[in-house]
């Protein structure tokens, strides 16, 4: 079967055609690959047409029953990045197809198109999120800071792990934890903590990836028979009668 | 937090008039924080982590002879009552920025002064940008003049957004 790639607009330039080709390329590979481990198929250019950033490539497998499987390993990965979820490639391949998302991301007016035999895919216009977990060490924040949310999904498999869902944005954290720490862990399982430790973020929303250096974890709820109402009114009467509670923060805030 | 809940930044002001019992405040905070603990609730209320030491740093300043319980149910407060604590995260500073800077060009040079965002109101309205709060509320006349030059954002006084038909 025929493959197809084109950048389609008028005006293209040859860093990002060279480039995304190469990207394509290796996403091909991958696929063959993934098919037949042991040989590399032979990826033979049939058309490049003048004038265009259009090229054909045909597959050319050890096996003639590898061809299907191929075809239909290339529509699952076009599918994904027609879609920008990668989740169902399977993971060799995964690495090349997020590059060469990233790198028809960096041209976001130039269109890139992807064929198997007569069907298009168009190639996702990722968000900037989506952009930054392409390229994640590059758009990171750390951070001394806070996670508050429920501990959930222990682990000490590898490494010390626990997995606290955060209670703004209600996404899954990562946290690594010290060995010391594992009787704290365990006592405080499925319940509302706060985890004080170096935290990354992604730097364009701000929502939290993964906490390390954790310098403690504190139960965050409330405790039977505590009463918050018992603080209403307590300040009655103790500002100066001349003042605002306006005028006092707005003095603080701004001298 | 269920989607669908009006997110609400509460400023410093809100909580300082709570503590001093003021009854407009009280009737609007009590039955929204009570459904929130219930659960049942249609508003969840955030504030940054900076109103706690806002708080401490008035009282401390102003509030005379308050008594070592008193200042120990405002611990219990911050602690126990269903609002979120945010701490100011870059990210919630940079969307300040940009508060300050849409506020400049609303206030030409030499001209009305009042519509003006200063450093502490841009990490307020920020840090409320930044966990999607629709609306700040607070009792600082100042910062309701900002209420139209936030996309998105709406800056009020607290009204209770479930009226109860019994006082709780």
């Amino acid at each position: 079967m025929q493959y197809t790639f084109t950048l389609d607009t008028d005006r293209v330039e040859l860093g990002h055609f060279s480039s995304s080709l190469d990207k394509w390329f290796q996403v091909i590979r991958a696929v063959a690959k993934q098919v037949d481990s042991k040989h590399d198929a032979s990826i033979v250019v049939e058309s490049l047409y003048a004038g265009s950033t259009n090229v054909v490539v045909e597959i050319q497998p050890r096996l003639p029953e590898h061809e299907p499987l191929i075809a239909s390993q290339m529509r699952s990965v076009n599918y994904g990045l027609q879609s920008g979820n990668l989740a169902t490639v399977p993971s060799s391949i995964q690495r090349p197809a997020r590059e060469l998302l990233a790198e028809i991301n960096r041209y976001p007016d130039v269109p890139a198109v992807i064929a198997s035999g007569d069907e298009d895919f168009i190639i996702v216009r990722l968000t900037a999120e989506q952009q930054e977990q392409l390229s994640p060490q590059k758009l990171k924040d750390e951070a001394v800071g806070t996670i508050t949310g429920r501990l959930q999904t222990l682990s000490t498999r590898k490494s010390n792990l626990f997995v606290v869902y955060d209670h703004i944005f209600d996404k899954a954290v990562r946290c690594q934890f010290p060995t010391e720490m594992h009787e704290r862990v365990h006592e405080l399982f499925d319940k509302q903590v706060h985890v004080h430790g170096m935290v990354t973020r992604y730097r364009s929303t701000g929502i939290p990836i993964s906490i390390r250096d954790i310098t403690a974890i504190e139960f965050a709820g409330s405790l039977p028979g505590d009463d918050y109402t018992r603080a209403r009114g307590v300040l009655r009467g103790v500002f100066p009668s001349d003042r605002s509670i306006e005028e006092l923060v707005r003095e603080m805030r701004h001298g | 937090m269920a989607d669908g809940q009006l997110r609400v930044y509460l400023d410093s002001c809100v909580v300082l008039r709570y503590l001093e019992g003021d009854p407009d405040i009280v009737s609007v905070l009590d039955p929204v924080m009570h459904q929130i603990k219930q659960g049942t609730g249609p508003v969840s209320l955030y504030t940054s982590q900076l109103s706690v030491t806002e708080v401490a740093y008035i009282v401390d300043k102003h509030a005379e002879g308050i008594r070592e319980d008193d200042l120990e149910d405002i611990r219990m407060f911050w602690r126990d009552a269903p609002i979120m604590k945010v701490e100011t995260t870059v990210h919630a500073a940079e969307l300040g920025r940009s508060v300050i800077r849409a506020c400049r060009h609303l206030t030409p040079p030499g001209q009305d002064l009042s519509i003006k965002a200063r450093s502490v109101d841009a990490v307020h309205i920020g840090t409320a940008q930044w966990v999607k709060a629709q609306e700040i509320w607070t009792t600082d006349g100042p910062l309701l003049k900002l209420n139209s030059v936030i996309d998105r954002l709406e800056i009020k006084r607290p009204y209770n957004p479930k009226p109860q038909l019994f006082e709780i």
